[in-house]
């Protein structure tokens, strides 16, 4: 099953309350949008699109279903994402979805600005319940380090939404974060757990933000401790984003 | 007004995305890296890129005015900026979603902070080594310190973006090919 231009959707994630391992650590894919230009050409389309809808009717606007890699038929795997077909993302064998995910339309994953070097190399890791707002744009951080130039993997946990149209270059995002609309998160923060960035921050590069901390302004500045009951508020809120979530259905 | 005639002058040694907007009279020079997702518009006169510029995703370079729009070597034009001087000179940086208006022409060296709006009401030329910066566009002059390591990161970057960039998007050629 070595093929290449699928979009790992797995538990692959170490740690963390809600982790299942073992069988269902398996490594699936969703199916895959036609905007994916970059790698239309290795896909194998009719994997996917023959999995839960009867073909030829209606082609969802957006794909929920997701498949278990690894044996000769294929079993589908509640790992739940969803994934807009106008979001582009590139590189789509590099990013690891933990499931539940929403990946909204317009959204742009660069997948594809991995480390050099031999291997297999994750270049975006997202946890599960995270929402990548409409008009996002991930990418990985990049430096030089001893003269060497490379990009470098960026980490995102659980419960991590992203509002509309920021621009997230961090190197690390904990569990239950939220970010605003507009943010610009710049190349190698690290945003600690249940942080919170307000809409239209400018984060500037290497900046640190810790745990439990509002965010605002430009360039952002510490505003406000958040109460101890955070990481709970923001769980539920997740879950119940990604419960009510309905994919517009003009959206193709 | 006549309609916009596409003519794309890509040089073989650049690399030009295929999910990129270009529109009208473009020449792109040697070794400039496009990402996918910017958009270039010519919608007057031409626009004329030069070598080792880098355009990351959601750029936007637009050329209103019917001269050419010269942009020079080595820029980097960040993740959702929009650009529409005349003139741009050489090793310039406009930072993630930065607006710079068609009155301000750059000379070499600038920098333009993350979000900031450069919108002067009459014609400005910007001096080397400015760096405008913050909310309310403030101004300084960077020493130049660094500029060394600064132009050697952009090569590096621009030399692993030619490498990496063509396995993984299919890339756009000129007319000529």
């Amino acid at each position: 099953m070595g093929r290449q231009a699928t979009l790992m959707v797995g538990i692959a994630r170490d740690g963390g309350g809600e982790q299942r391992r073992g069988a269902e650590r398996a490594q699936s894919r969703v199916a895959w949008s036609a905007r994916c230009a970059s790698s239309r050409l290795n896909l194998d389309l009719d994997l996917d699109l023959d999995l839960d809808l009867d073909p030829g009717s209606f082609t969802p606007p957006w794909t929920s279903q997701s498949t278990i890699r690894g044996q000769s038929t294929l079993r589908r795997l509640d790992t739940g994402n969803k994934v807009s077909r106008r979001a582009t993302i590139s590189g789509p064998q590099n990013i690891i979805l933990g499931g539940k995910t929403i990946i909204s339309s317009g959204a742009i994953i660069r997948g594809d600005l991995r480390r050099t070097g031999p291997g297999h190399a994750v270049v975006i890791s997202l946890g599960r319940y995270c929402l990548i707002g409409e008009g996002c744009v991930m990418r990985p951080p990049y430096k030089t380090y001893r003269g060497n130039f490379n990009y470098y993997p960026m980490k995102i946990g659980d419960h991590v939404h992203i509002g509309a149209n920021s621009i997230v270059e961090a190197a690390t995002i904990g569990n239950h974060v939220e970010i605003g609309k507009n943010c610009i998160i710049g190349k190698f923060t690290i945003i600690k757990d249940c942080a919170k960035i307000a809409d239209n921050t400018v984060i500037p590069p290497n900046t640190v933000v810790p745990a439990l901390a509002l965010f605002a302004g430009s360039p952002g500045r510490f505003i406000e401790d958040l109460p101890e009951s955070t990481p709970e508020m923001v769980e539920a809120q997740t879950k119940q984003y990604y419960t009510r979530f309905q994919p517009l259905p003009t959206e193709r | 007004m006549p309609p916009i005639r596409d003519k794309f002058t890509i040089h073989s040694k650049a690399v030009v995305c295929q999910d990129v907007e270009l529109k009208g009279d473009i020449t792109i020079g040697a070794g400039t890296i496009v990402h996918p997702k910017a958009t270039i518009f010519a919608i007057a006169g031409p626009i004329v890129i030069g070598s080792g510029c880098i355009i990351e995703e959601g750029a936007i370079i637009v050329n209103r005015r019917k001269e050419v729009m010269r942009i020079g070597d080595d820029n980097l034009f960040e993740i959702g900026c929009r650009v529409e001087c005349p003139t741009i000179g050489n090793c310039n940086t406009v930072c993630t979603r930065a607006r710079v208006h068609h009155t301000v022409r750059m000379s070499s060296y600038c920098v333009i902070g993350a979000g900031v709006l450069v919108v002067p009401t009459e014609d400005e030329m910007l001096d080397e080594y400015t760096v405008i910066y913050g909310p309310a566009g403030e101004r300084r002059r960077w020493s130049g310190r660094g500029k060394v390591q600064e132009m050697d990161l952009r090569r590096k970057h621009g030399d692993y973006l030619r490498d990496m960039l063509p396995k993984f998007n299919r890339l756009r050629r000129g007319d000529g090919t």
